[in-house]
């Protein structure tokens, strides 16, 4: 039996995960049918919505990539630095911090109060208003999306070898054909899984169509279901909805697994950039990188300055404690974003567990695709659905308000189980292979191999996984949104509570307290527990 | 002639203070431990690191700011010399017409390498199914053809087996006799080189530390 205990923490997780899943689907395919389904896909609305969740996700990207590109391709030569360092280690913070963080900073720089608009104001006497709709979508997106694309490129040139940078500038290859010859044979590849990435990440982007959308006329499919659940209390239609959005989640979700088997997310800061500065310099170059470099900043960091600024203007400490509503959802934060974020490490590294002696030692192929299926399941069954299906299923037998955090705490856990697993995985393989030798020879097995031995040597990937699972579902407004409550209810939909109700103020205690925690993770997280690189 | 003149550069806490003289036509070998600052000297003549001071002439030009495309000088590296998406043909093209357009005469100056090289049969190969032979000299035949007088070589054949180390040397020679080139080498295995180079120069801690002819090397120089 003994043998076997490896494989049944696998298959254990497995069923966990697929039970969520399957009382979920139950939920949903207790309210649909063909029939409602075609006569649903047939509404002029869903089609629209249908239309347009396509469109903003290939605008964005396309966007993302345009600016991403030059950008790279200009920061490149002056990452040594350590300015330019800080700047892109902001810049990675604001694409794996809580969404609504950035959507409430680019509120503060493009909204009709904010900065650009105050900017208007003064010169020409009047405000500016283009923030909802498209505009603010694509706007929030490329604030999210450069930033990624950006640290995508940048490990790209970096693999470009010393030696080649020497023979194109020794052979006078100008800026077209250092880019043609060197640069964009060592990043095409990249740009198209970053570009899928991306697209899925505008496709399935709910907070930030749900706050700067405004209104049903501006939404993707996820926010409608949100809207057909909570606004109109359309079950059929969310149902509908929601079997749109798997079957074109499947097919987003079959693109980025294929595209990504092999990449490794890592931070920034663990990028050791070495990219060589040789290039001609002249003042045409310098004002070109001048140029790109604002748009750059325009981008990305406006936004977050915009942030700080608006959080150093919060007011005290004392206003901040005596909000006895922001402290709650504190607390609830806390408590929600860590248990789902120490379960979805814990779930994932069984799950790896029983992969890896499905692969290494058995050989079972069909069983480790199973399980390695079941973790990323998640990526085709959008969390507000699987919240819907949820509520549908259990709704006759429990106190949904009494099982409300044990539901929030199940699907976020989920939702960031991939995530884990790529981060925890290569790693966790890595060292398997690695030592398999060394632990057999010495008869290290059982919990104390785990403990004492694996992750130790994990020790970095874990922090990373943990610190990316607990901010991810600490800024999660989809389900809380659903299942929330005046006594439950976390920081970000206090915020977007706050937002709604134009308490600004108190949106700005909110993210101040949301983005301390976060940031704190993160850096707890890299700073403490990671590898010193760099 | 290659004349440098007390060149000092700090690379974090590594500093260095190379002077030395190199005749037209003459064939150095560079020799020292790892990390004594071999490749920063070929790095500083070449342009790829510019000096913090001191001076370094070729034919009495000033080059301590001449960027590396305008320094009669080309290099060939231990490895990734090659650019993997284009053809044995493209890359050494590029030694003549970065622009990888070629008109009639520039067409037959390749061809005329790579029949010199014997690599005619591997005109439109992908770089990927050379050996580390055929790569060095599609490498070599880039740098034949950008025609510059100067060559640095930094431990081109150390990956090869001691018979192709030999064969390249040679070829080596051959370029370098027919063409008046000046070779600047950083050895491996100097003892291999002993009857190609003209002198060898040691290299320690970022200094030069002497000259040696090749009739007074023996293994116990490092």
């Amino acid at each position: 039996m003994r043998k076997y205990n490896w494989l049944i923490s696998g298959l254990l997780a497995s069923f966990l995960i697929l039970l969520i899943i399957i009382v979920s689907l139950f939920g949903i395919l207790k309210y649909s049918s063909i029939k409602l389904i075609l006569e649903i896909i047939n509404d002029r609305y869903i089609q629209s919505i249908i239309y347009f969740t396509i469109y903003q996700s290939l605008i964005s990207c396309f966007l993302s990539i345009l600016i991403a590109l030059p950008l790279a391709l200009t920061i490149q030569k002056y990452v040594k630095y350590r300015l330019v360092k800080i700047v892109l280690s902001l810049a990675w913070l604001s694409f794996i911090s809580p969404v609504i963080i950035g959507v409430f900073a680019i509120i503060k720089l493009h909204g009709i109060s904010g900065w650009i608009s105050d900017v208007s104001l003064f010169i020409t006497g009047e405000k500016l208003e283009y923030i909802y709709g498209l505009n603010g979508i694509l706007i929030a997106h490329i604030f999210f999306n450069v930033p990624f694309a950006l640290r995508m490129i940048l490990s790209s040139l970096n693999t470009i070898p010393n030696e080649l940078w020497r023979v194109a500038i020794q052979n006078n290859l100008n800026r077209w054909q250092l880019f043609k010859i060197l640069e964009w044979p060592a990043i095409r590849n990249n740009i198209l899984i970053t570009s899928a990435i991306i697209l899925c990440l505008c496709f399935t982007s709910f907070v930030v169509v749900l706050i700067l959308g405004g209104g049903p006329k501006y939404s993707i499919i996820e926010v409608a279901i949100y809207y057909a659940l909570k606004i109109e209390f359309n079950i059929d239609r969310a149902v509908t909805l929601g079997i749109i959005q798997i079957i074109l989640a499947s097919f987003l979700a079959l693109l980025i697994i294929s595209f990504t088997k092999n990449y490794r997310i890592e931070p920034y800061t663990k990028l050791n950039l070495k990219i060589p500065n040789l290039q001609k310099n002249n003042y045409k170059i310098l004002a070109y990188d001048i140029f790109i470099i604002l748009v750059g900043i325009a981008a990305f960091l406006l936004p977050i300055i915009a942030l700080i600024v608006s959080c150093l203007k919060v007011g005290n400490f004392y206003s901040l404690i005596s909000n006895t509503g922001l402290l709650n959802s504190l607390y609830w934060t806390i408590i929600l974003g860590f248990s789902s974020g120490i379960l979805s490490v814990l779930l994932s590294m069984m799950l790896l567990m029983s992969l890896k002696i499905l692969i290494l030692k058995y050989k079972i192929k069909w069983l480790a695709v199973v399980i390695e299926l079941s973790g990323n399941l998640i990526l085709i069954l959008p969390p507000i659905l699987l919240a819907t299906g949820i509520f549908l299923s259990l709704r006759n037998i429990f106190n949904i308000q009494q099982i409300a955090p044990y539901i929030i705490i199940g699907i976020n856990c989920l939702t960031t189980i991939p995530f884990s697993m790529r981060i925890l995985g290569s790693d966790y393989l890595r060292i398997s292979s690695i030592y398999s030798r060394l632990f057999d020879a010495y008869n290290i097995t059982g919990i104390s191999r785990i403990l004492k031995y694996e992750i130790p040597m994990m020790r970095s990937s874990i922090a990373t996984s943990l610190a990316i699972s607990i901010t991810l579902s600490m800024g999660d407004l989809g389900v809380i949104s659903l299942f929330g409550s005046t006594d439950i209810r976390t920081l970000p939909l206090y915020i977007y509570q706050s937002l709604g109700s134009y308490r600004m103020d108190n949106a700005a205690q909110g993210i101040l307290l949301l983005l301390i925690l976060t940031t704190s993770i993160i850096f707890i997280a890299e700073q403490i527990f990671g590898e010193k690189n760099d | 002639m290659i004349k440098v003149e007390n060149i000092s550069v700090k690379l974090d806490d590594f500093k260095t203070n190379y002077s030395m003289d190199v005749d037209n036509g003459e064939w150095i070998g560079i020799i020292g431990q790892s990390g004594s600052g071999k490749s920063t000297l070929l790095n500083l003549i070449a342009g790829f690191i510019y000096a913090d001071s001191g001076s370094i002439r070729i034919n009495s030009v000033e080059m301590n700011s001449t960027h590396p495309s305008e320094r009669p000088v080309s290099c060939l590296f231990q490895e990734n010399n090659l650019f993997p998406h284009l053809s044995v043909y493209e890359n050494i093209a590029i030694g003549i017409s970065p622009r990888l357009k070629l008109n009639a005469s520039e067409k037959k100056e390749v061809q005329e390498i790579l029949d010199y090289l014997n690599l005619s049969d591997k005109h439109n190969s992908d770089i990927g199914t050379l050996s580390g032979g055929e790569r060095q000299r599609v490498a070599i035949g880039r740098i034949v053809l950008s025609n510059k007088k100067i060559i640095l070589l930094d431990e081109p054949f150390s990956q090869l087996d001691p018979i192709l180390r030999i064969e390249m040397l040679n070829l080596i020679r051959k370029i370098k006799d027919e063409k008046k080139l000046t070779i600047i080498m950083v050895l491996h295995t100097p003892i291999e080189a002993v009857s190609y180079v003209d002198r060898f120069i040691q290299i320690k801690n970022g200094r030069i530390e002497r000259n040696i002819k090749p009739t007074e090397y023996s293994l116990d120089i490092t």
